[in-house]
């Protein structure tokens, strides 16, 4: 595991450039495309991210297992359970509201989209407003903390059958994505 | 090919006239998830840690803050969580330079594709200024529903989603749950 | 805009569709619930304790496994003394939500807990380290503060939850010859 300096930081441009690469070219710099999802017209967003979870999972689960990877070495972000689903709830309502997320929004900005910018700063603005309200949120901020908790914890089970189970139910959830795109097109 | 377009309207034409190269087809979504996935991976190996983006943003914020007014910088934890002791600048940070090179990513495979154009993506039936306003609205909630969460669609959702994380799975279905709830609202700005 | 399919496409999408298909169903078949990952799961860093007491966590339970003269010499907040016996019997009666054992370091805390979590109780954690654990952790941590941000951050939160129990932490660049602790896991989230 590299340092987070000199290398680190070296490795962190190369590996955002991949990352803006690929979100770029599955159109994910594309607003409409984005908002798309929440009218079920574009499911890009849906495709893309599970396919990544799911190669990401499956790949973690493989290279652990064979030992390249060692799991306790990698930073698992802690669980906070109302300030998670909460955050949450908010930026899915500015996330269909703006039509971009923080990451795409770079690409939106990198391909000349003036959307894009017009996010940035808000979001910019938005943080900037939760650190002047900390005082009064942190409370919630820091509410009901379970520290590493995953749902192989949670569920008692294994993290090979996690991982079948995330395969199996996004293949399921890819080809009843492929069935409504279908419905539709016929419909139109 | 431009001449009798006017530049307001070759801002946000779907068929613009205005490229640098021909326009090549996405990438299917498929692939750029296995793609987006392989990188995440990388990460995961090579650094030991996931992606992310709202915490470089984080980390601009707390720059421009503690240079504009360090005393309440000082004062506000959320800032001195960022700055330390003072002695390295927020900049210096994994994020932030990841975040640099996702822009550079994004500029490069726009450039090459021909979808490198000043313009604003928008629905048919709204304005520029209508989607730029809402565009600031929305980045303005999204700051603050990704600083509760610690993290948004790129350090939540497919970090903290490929890593099996409780919190990060209740994130993810409370954003897509908002998400459909909201859109309702913004029918105009998108269809 | 519905173009038809690339037919390349069509092809590498099966073959994924495959390759996820037979590994997704492999990792079923090799997991097993005596994998050493779970004892990791099981596993909270002292600064994690510490935080929950910070917290007020409701519910928490620490445990301290080790025998009665060490307990009274020493033992940390909140922390009761169990055999280990005696604490198996006691999860069945309380409805706690989280309870961190720790022993002197000699994992007899990890095979508790692990004892525990087949039994069903999911909420026991271990400290790996023990009484020690805490002491360099929390009570006496040097904090090296001149890496990133996010490195930063969690020294400053480490220092300050420090303090809360009374501790003294030292600042400084961690050095070969310090007796420094790195930190239970490193920081490094997208958002603080």
């Amino acid at each position: 595991m590299l340092a987070n300096q000199g290398n680190g930081l070296f490795l962190a441009l190369v590996i955002g450039v991949g990352f803006g690469w690929f979100l770029e070219r599955g159109g994910l710099g594309n607003a409409r495309k984005l908002a798309g999802q929440f009218y079920l017209t574009d499911l890009t967003v849906f495709k893309v991210m599970f396919s990544a979870i799911i190669t990401a999972a499956l790949g973690l689960f493989w290279l652990s297992r064979l030992g390249v990877v060692d799991l306790s070495q990698v930073y698992l972000p802690p669980t906070y359970i109302l300030p998670q689903l909460a955050g949450g709830v908010v930026f899915g309502i500015g996330f269909v509201m703006g039509g971009l997320c923080p990451g795409t929004s770079c690409v939106a900005m990198a391909s000349g989209r003036l959307d894009g910018l017009a996010l940035v700063g808000g979001m910019l603005g938005g943080i900037l407003l939760f650190n002047g309200l900390f005082p009064v949120l942190e409370p919630f901020y820091h509410s009901t903390p379970r520290g590493d908790f995953t749902l192989p914890m949670l569920l008692g089970i294994g993290p090979g059958t996690a991982v079948f189970f995330l395969v199996a139910l996004g293949l399921a959830a890819f080809v009843a994505a492929a069935r409504f795109e279908t419905l539709r097109a016929s419909r139109e | 090919m431009t001449a009798g377009i006017a530049p307001a309207e070759a801002l946000h034409s779907p068929d613009a006239t205005t490229r640098t190269r021909t326009e090549q087809p996405y990438l299917s979504p498929y692939l750029a998830g296995v793609g987006l996935g392989l990188v995440l991976l990388a990460a995961f190996v090579l650094v030991g840690r996931g992606l992310g983006a709202s915490g470089a943003f984080s980390a601009v914020v707390a720059t421009g803050v503690s240079a504009a007014a360090p005393e309440h910088a000082a004062a506000n934890p959320a800032y001195t969580a960022h700055l330390g002791d003072g002695t390295t600048s927020p900049l210096e940070d994994w994020l932030v330079f990841e975040i640099l090179g996702v822009t550079l990513g994004g500029a490069l495979s726009a450039f090459l594709a021909g979808r490198f154009r000043l313009s604003i993506d928008r629905g048919p039936r709204t304005t520029d200024r209508s989607r730029l306003m809402y565009a600031f609205g929305g980045g303005i909630i999204m700051g603050l529903g990704a600083k509760l969460a610690r993290g948004c669609t790129s350090g939540q959702a497919l970090t903290g989603g490929a890593l099996f994380s409780v919190g990060s799975w209740l994130f993810i279905v409370g954003a897509f749950a908002a998400g459909y709830l909201a859109a309702p609202l913004f029918r105009r700005e998108w269809t | 805009m519905t173009l038809a399919p690339d037919p390349r496409d069509s092809r590498l999408h099966a073959g994924l569709l495959a390759i996820a298909l037979i590994l997704g169903a492999l990792a079923l078949l090799v997991d097993s619930p005596e994998h050493s990952e779970e004892d990791l799961e099981n596993r909270t860093s002292a600064i994690g304790l510490a935080q929950w007491l910070h917290d007020r966590q409701p519910g928490l339970r620490v445990v301290d496994l080790r025998s009665e003269a060490a307990y009274q010499e020493y033992h940390l907040p909140q922390a009761k003394r169990f055999t280990a016996e005696e604490f198996q019997a006691s999860l069945d009666s309380t409805g706690s939500s989280i309870v961190v054992v720790y022993g002197s370091g000699d994992g007899m805390a990890r095979v508790t807990a692990g004892k525990a979590h087949e039994a069903g109780n999911d909420r026991v954690y271990f400290l790996a380290d023990g009484v020690g654990e805490w002491l360099t952790e929390v009570l006496r941590p040097t904090l090296d503060t001149s890496g990133t941000m996010e490195q930063r951050a969690e020294a400053e939160r480490a220092a300050a939850l420090s303090r809360y129990f009374g501790g003294r932490p030292r600042f400084g660049k961690l050095t070969d010859d310090s007796a420094a602790v790195p930190l239970a896991r490193p920081r490094r989230g997208c958002g603080i």
